[in-house]
Protein backbone atom coordinates (compact mmCIF):
# COMPACT_ATOMS: atom_id res chain seq x y z
CA UNK A 1 0.00 0.00 0.00
CA UNK A 2 2.74 2.39 0.92
CA UNK A 3 4.52 2.15 -2.43
CA UNK A 4 1.20 2.26 -4.25
CA UNK A 5 0.36 5.55 -2.57
CA UNK A 6 3.77 6.88 -3.35
CA UNK A 7 3.19 6.27 -7.03
CA UNK A 8 -0.20 7.84 -7.32
CA UNK A 9 0.45 11.24 -8.81
CA UNK A 10 3.95 12.60 -9.02
CA UNK A 11 5.59 9.62 -10.60
CA UNK A 12 3.50 9.82 -13.75
CA UNK A 13 4.88 13.24 -14.28
CA UNK A 14 8.38 12.23 -13.36
CA UNK A 15 8.34 9.43 -15.86
CA UNK A 16 6.89 11.30 -18.79
CA UNK A 17 9.39 11.23 -21.54
CA UNK A 18 12.01 9.81 -19.22
CA UNK A 19 15.00 8.32 -21.01
CA UNK A 20 17.18 5.65 -19.54
CA UNK A 21 20.34 6.88 -21.23
CA UNK A 22 22.41 3.80 -21.63
CA UNK A 23 24.49 2.75 -24.54
CA UNK A 24 23.66 -0.66 -25.94
CA UNK A 25 26.59 -1.09 -28.26
CA UNK A 26 28.79 -2.89 -25.78
CA UNK A 27 26.12 -5.36 -24.87
CA UNK A 28 24.87 -6.40 -28.23
CA UNK A 29 25.98 -6.77 -31.78
CA UNK A 30 23.61 -5.43 -34.39
CA UNK A 31 22.86 -8.88 -35.69
CA UNK A 32 21.76 -10.24 -32.34
CA UNK A 33 18.68 -8.14 -31.98
CA UNK A 34 16.85 -5.31 -33.57
CA UNK A 35 17.95 -2.82 -30.95
CA UNK A 36 20.64 -0.85 -32.70
CA UNK A 37 23.97 0.00 -31.16
CA UNK A 38 24.15 3.40 -29.60
CA UNK A 39 20.44 3.49 -28.89
CA UNK A 40 18.83 4.49 -25.66
CA UNK A 41 15.97 2.81 -23.87
CA UNK A 42 12.80 4.72 -23.20
CA UNK A 43 10.50 4.03 -20.26
CA UNK A 44 7.20 5.60 -21.22
CA UNK A 45 4.30 6.36 -18.93
CA UNK A 46 2.39 3.61 -20.71
CA UNK A 47 5.09 1.04 -20.02
CA UNK A 48 5.29 2.15 -16.42
CA UNK A 49 1.52 1.74 -16.08
CA UNK A 50 1.85 -1.76 -17.54
CA UNK A 51 4.62 -2.69 -15.08
CA UNK A 52 2.63 -1.38 -12.13
CA UNK A 53 -0.44 -3.36 -13.20
CA UNK A 54 1.45 -6.65 -13.53
CA UNK A 55 4.49 -6.46 -11.31
CA UNK A 56 4.07 -3.91 -8.57
CA UNK A 57 3.87 -5.36 -5.04
CA UNK A 58 0.24 -4.29 -4.92
CA UNK A 59 -0.61 -6.11 -8.16
CA UNK A 60 -2.78 -9.21 -7.94
CA UNK A 61 -1.71 -10.55 -11.35
CA UNK A 62 -1.00 -14.26 -10.80
CA UNK A 63 2.21 -16.01 -11.82
CA UNK A 64 4.08 -12.80 -12.50
CA UNK A 65 7.18 -11.65 -10.65
CA UNK A 66 6.61 -8.77 -8.23
CA UNK A 67 8.89 -5.96 -7.20
CA UNK A 68 9.62 -5.62 -3.51
CA UNK A 69 7.56 -3.36 -1.29
CA UNK A 70 9.26 -0.01 -1.17
CA UNK A 71 10.10 -0.02 -4.87
CA UNK A 72 9.46 3.43 -6.29
CA UNK A 73 9.32 4.82 -9.77
CA UNK A 74 12.81 6.19 -9.40
CA UNK A 75 14.26 2.96 -8.03
CA UNK A 76 12.65 1.05 -10.90
CA UNK A 77 14.19 3.56 -13.25
CA UNK A 78 17.58 2.99 -11.65
CA UNK A 79 17.26 -0.79 -11.90
CA UNK A 80 16.37 -0.65 -15.58
CA UNK A 81 19.24 1.72 -16.14
CA UNK A 82 21.68 -0.65 -14.44
CA UNK A 83 20.33 -3.70 -16.25
CA UNK A 84 20.64 -2.02 -19.64
CA UNK A 85 24.17 -0.88 -18.86
CA UNK A 86 25.49 -4.15 -17.45
CA UNK A 87 23.02 -6.92 -18.26
CA UNK A 88 23.07 -9.72 -20.78
CA UNK A 89 21.06 -9.04 -23.89
CA UNK A 90 19.52 -11.57 -26.24
CA UNK A 91 17.02 -11.37 -29.05
CA UNK A 92 13.41 -11.80 -28.02
CA UNK A 93 11.99 -15.25 -28.66
CA UNK A 94 9.28 -16.80 -30.86
CA UNK A 95 9.45 -14.04 -33.45
CA UNK A 96 8.60 -11.32 -30.95
CA UNK A 97 10.16 -8.04 -31.97
CA UNK A 98 12.97 -6.52 -29.93
CA UNK A 99 15.26 -7.90 -27.26
CA UNK A 100 15.45 -9.13 -23.69
CA UNK A 101 17.96 -7.86 -21.13
CA UNK A 102 18.59 -9.79 -17.93
CA UNK A 103 20.67 -8.68 -14.99
CA UNK A 104 21.47 -10.21 -11.60
CA UNK A 105 21.56 -7.61 -8.82
CA UNK A 106 22.91 -10.14 -6.31
CA UNK A 107 20.35 -8.97 -3.77
CA UNK A 108 16.62 -9.42 -3.56
CA UNK A 109 14.62 -7.01 -5.70
CA UNK A 110 11.28 -8.77 -5.43
CA UNK A 111 9.62 -12.14 -5.62
CA UNK A 112 9.46 -14.67 -8.42
CA UNK A 113 6.41 -16.44 -9.80
CA UNK A 114 6.55 -18.98 -6.97
CA UNK A 115 6.72 -16.29 -4.33
CA UNK A 116 10.39 -16.92 -3.58
CA UNK A 117 13.09 -14.26 -3.53
CA UNK A 118 14.06 -12.84 -6.92
CA UNK A 119 17.43 -11.21 -7.56
CA UNK A 120 17.28 -10.83 -11.33
CA UNK A 121 15.48 -8.33 -13.52
CA UNK A 122 14.21 -9.04 -17.02
CA UNK A 123 13.62 -6.02 -19.21
CA UNK A 124 11.81 -6.53 -22.51
CA UNK A 125 12.72 -3.92 -25.11
CA UNK A 126 10.70 -3.20 -28.24
CA UNK A 127 12.04 -2.59 -31.73
CA UNK A 128 12.26 1.15 -31.14
CA UNK A 129 14.21 0.72 -27.91
CA UNK A 130 11.17 1.30 -25.74
CA UNK A 131 10.61 -0.71 -22.57
CA UNK A 132 7.65 -3.05 -23.03
CA UNK A 133 7.77 -4.65 -19.62
CA UNK A 134 10.17 -5.36 -16.76
CA UNK A 135 9.88 -7.80 -13.88
CA UNK A 136 11.90 -9.61 -11.21
CA UNK A 137 12.52 -13.32 -11.54
CA UNK B 1 -6.10 -33.37 -25.56
CA UNK B 2 -7.70 -30.09 -24.57
CA UNK B 3 -6.11 -26.89 -25.86
CA UNK B 4 -8.06 -23.69 -25.63
CA UNK B 5 -8.30 -20.23 -24.18
CA UNK B 6 -10.49 -17.88 -22.23
CA UNK B 7 -10.37 -14.28 -23.32
CA UNK B 8 -10.33 -11.77 -20.47
CA UNK B 9 -13.03 -9.13 -20.51
CA UNK B 10 -10.65 -6.23 -20.17
CA UNK B 11 -8.93 -6.69 -23.48
CA UNK B 12 -7.21 -3.41 -24.24
CA UNK B 13 -7.35 0.13 -22.97
CA UNK B 14 -7.19 1.75 -26.42
CA UNK B 15 -10.20 0.38 -28.32
CA UNK B 16 -9.89 2.99 -31.04
CA UNK B 17 -6.48 1.67 -32.08
CA UNK B 18 -7.20 -1.91 -33.14
CA UNK B 19 -6.68 -1.07 -36.81
CA UNK B 20 -3.33 0.56 -36.17
CA UNK B 21 -2.00 -1.62 -33.37
CA UNK B 22 1.64 -2.60 -33.80
CA UNK B 23 3.12 -6.09 -33.66
CA UNK B 24 4.24 -5.29 -30.12
CA UNK B 25 0.69 -4.30 -29.18
CA UNK B 26 -0.67 -7.52 -30.65
CA UNK B 27 1.92 -9.69 -28.96
CA UNK B 28 1.90 -8.03 -25.53
CA UNK B 29 -1.19 -5.92 -24.94
CA UNK B 30 -4.18 -7.17 -26.90
CA UNK B 31 -6.38 -10.24 -26.40
CA UNK B 32 -5.18 -11.26 -22.96
CA UNK B 33 -6.51 -14.30 -21.17
CA UNK B 34 -6.02 -17.83 -19.89
CA UNK B 35 -4.63 -20.87 -21.67
CA UNK B 36 -6.20 -24.28 -21.08
CA UNK B 37 -3.86 -27.16 -21.82
CA UNK B 38 -4.68 -30.67 -20.64
CA UNK B 39 -3.67 -34.06 -21.95
CA UNK B 40 -3.47 -37.58 -20.57
CA UNK B 41 -4.46 -36.53 -17.07
CA UNK B 42 -1.86 -33.77 -16.93
CA UNK B 43 -3.03 -30.19 -16.50
CA UNK B 44 -0.62 -27.52 -17.75
CA UNK B 45 -3.23 -24.79 -17.93
CA UNK B 46 -2.28 -21.22 -17.09
CA UNK B 47 -5.23 -19.35 -15.57
CA UNK B 48 -3.39 -16.07 -15.25
CA UNK B 49 -5.65 -13.73 -17.16
CA UNK B 50 -2.77 -11.79 -18.71
CA UNK B 51 -1.38 -14.19 -21.31
CA UNK B 52 -1.38 -12.50 -24.74
CA UNK B 53 -3.30 -15.13 -26.68
CA UNK B 54 -2.24 -14.07 -30.18
CA UNK B 55 1.37 -14.27 -29.07
CA UNK B 56 0.78 -17.64 -27.45
CA UNK B 57 -0.73 -19.37 -30.44
CA UNK B 58 1.67 -17.82 -32.95
CA UNK B 59 4.68 -18.62 -30.78
CA UNK B 60 3.71 -22.20 -29.98
CA UNK B 61 2.61 -22.86 -33.57
CA UNK B 62 6.00 -21.77 -34.93
CA UNK B 63 7.85 -23.57 -32.15
CA UNK B 64 6.12 -26.89 -32.85
CA UNK B 65 6.86 -26.54 -36.57
CA UNK B 66 10.55 -26.07 -35.77
CA UNK B 67 10.86 -29.40 -33.94
CA UNK B 68 11.80 -31.46 -36.95
CA UNK B 69 14.08 -34.13 -35.53
CA UNK B 70 13.68 -36.69 -32.79
CA UNK B 71 14.97 -35.33 -29.49
CA UNK B 72 14.83 -31.69 -30.49
CA UNK B 73 13.36 -29.40 -27.87
CA UNK B 74 12.28 -25.81 -27.39
CA UNK B 75 10.84 -23.68 -24.60
CA UNK B 76 8.00 -21.22 -24.89
CA UNK B 77 8.69 -18.22 -22.67
CA UNK B 78 5.66 -16.39 -21.32
CA UNK B 79 5.77 -12.65 -21.80
CA UNK B 80 5.40 -11.49 -18.19
CA UNK B 81 7.12 -14.20 -16.19
CA UNK B 82 9.98 -16.64 -16.19
CA UNK B 83 7.50 -19.49 -16.57
CA UNK B 84 8.05 -21.70 -19.58
CA UNK B 85 6.33 -24.48 -21.48
CA UNK B 86 8.79 -27.12 -22.71
CA UNK B 87 8.28 -29.09 -25.90
CA UNK B 88 10.42 -32.11 -26.75
CA UNK B 89 9.96 -34.26 -29.82
CA UNK B 90 9.84 -38.00 -29.21
CA UNK B 91 9.53 -39.65 -32.61
CA UNK B 92 6.03 -38.76 -33.82
CA UNK B 93 4.91 -37.36 -30.47
CA UNK B 94 5.53 -34.24 -28.41
CA UNK B 95 6.32 -34.34 -24.71
CA UNK B 96 4.99 -31.16 -23.11
CA UNK B 97 5.88 -30.01 -19.61
CA UNK B 98 5.83 -26.74 -17.72
CA UNK B 99 7.90 -24.95 -15.13
CA UNK B 100 4.76 -24.07 -13.16
CA UNK B 101 2.98 -27.44 -13.05
CA UNK B 102 3.80 -31.08 -12.48
CA UNK B 103 3.65 -33.80 -15.06
CA UNK B 104 4.42 -34.37 -18.69
CA UNK B 105 1.83 -34.74 -21.42
CA UNK B 106 2.77 -36.84 -24.43
CA UNK B 107 0.64 -36.14 -27.47
CA UNK B 108 0.89 -37.15 -31.16
CA UNK B 109 2.22 -34.22 -33.17
CA UNK B 110 -0.72 -34.17 -35.62
CA UNK B 111 -3.07 -33.87 -32.65
CA UNK B 112 -1.12 -30.91 -31.28
CA UNK B 113 -1.12 -29.22 -34.69
CA UNK B 114 -4.84 -29.84 -35.12
CA UNK B 115 -5.63 -28.32 -31.71
CA UNK B 116 -3.36 -25.34 -32.34
CA UNK B 117 -5.15 -24.68 -35.62
CA UNK B 118 -8.51 -24.79 -33.86
CA UNK B 119 -7.20 -22.46 -31.14
CA UNK B 120 -6.01 -20.04 -33.80
CA UNK B 121 -9.20 -20.28 -35.85
CA UNK B 122 -11.44 -19.79 -32.82
CA UNK B 123 -9.38 -16.86 -31.56
CA UNK B 124 -9.33 -15.19 -34.97
CA UNK B 125 -13.10 -15.45 -35.31
CA UNK B 126 -13.77 -14.28 -31.76
CA UNK B 127 -11.44 -11.30 -32.05
CA UNK B 128 -12.80 -10.25 -35.43
CA UNK B 129 -16.32 -10.50 -34.07
CA UNK B 130 -15.50 -8.43 -31.00
CA UNK B 131 -13.19 -5.99 -32.75
CA UNK B 132 -13.93 -5.89 -36.48
CA UNK B 133 -11.40 -3.09 -36.96
CA UNK B 134 -8.70 -5.72 -36.53
CA UNK B 135 -9.44 -6.91 -40.06
CA UNK B 136 -7.84 -3.70 -41.31
CA UNK B 137 -4.69 -4.31 -39.29
CA UNK B 138 -1.95 -5.73 -41.54
CA UNK B 139 0.03 -7.16 -38.62
CA UNK B 140 -3.01 -9.01 -37.30
CA UNK B 141 -3.78 -10.37 -40.75
CA UNK B 142 -0.23 -11.62 -41.16
CA UNK B 143 0.09 -13.12 -37.67
CA UNK B 144 -3.31 -14.78 -37.69
CA UNK B 145 -3.57 -15.70 -41.36
CA UNK B 146 -6.54 -13.54 -42.26
CA UNK B 147 -7.35 -13.63 -45.98
CA UNK B 148 -7.27 -10.31 -47.85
Amino acid sequence: MKSGLRLQVPCWLLLRGFLVASMLAGVLTASQAQVGPGGSVTLTERAFHHIVARHWPTSDAPAAGKFAYGTTASSLQAMIDEAVAHGRMRPNTHGRPGAIIEYDFHHQIGTNTRGGPARRLRVVIGPENQVITAFPF
Amino acid sequence: MQLGYKLSEASWDEPDRFATATVTDLRYRIALGDVILKAGGVDLSAHWGWIPLIDFVVGVRDLVRSLKTDGSEEEFEFTESDAVLRFRRKASKLAISASYANGEAVVPIPTVIEHLKKFEDDLRVELLTRYPELRRNPHFRKLMGVAE
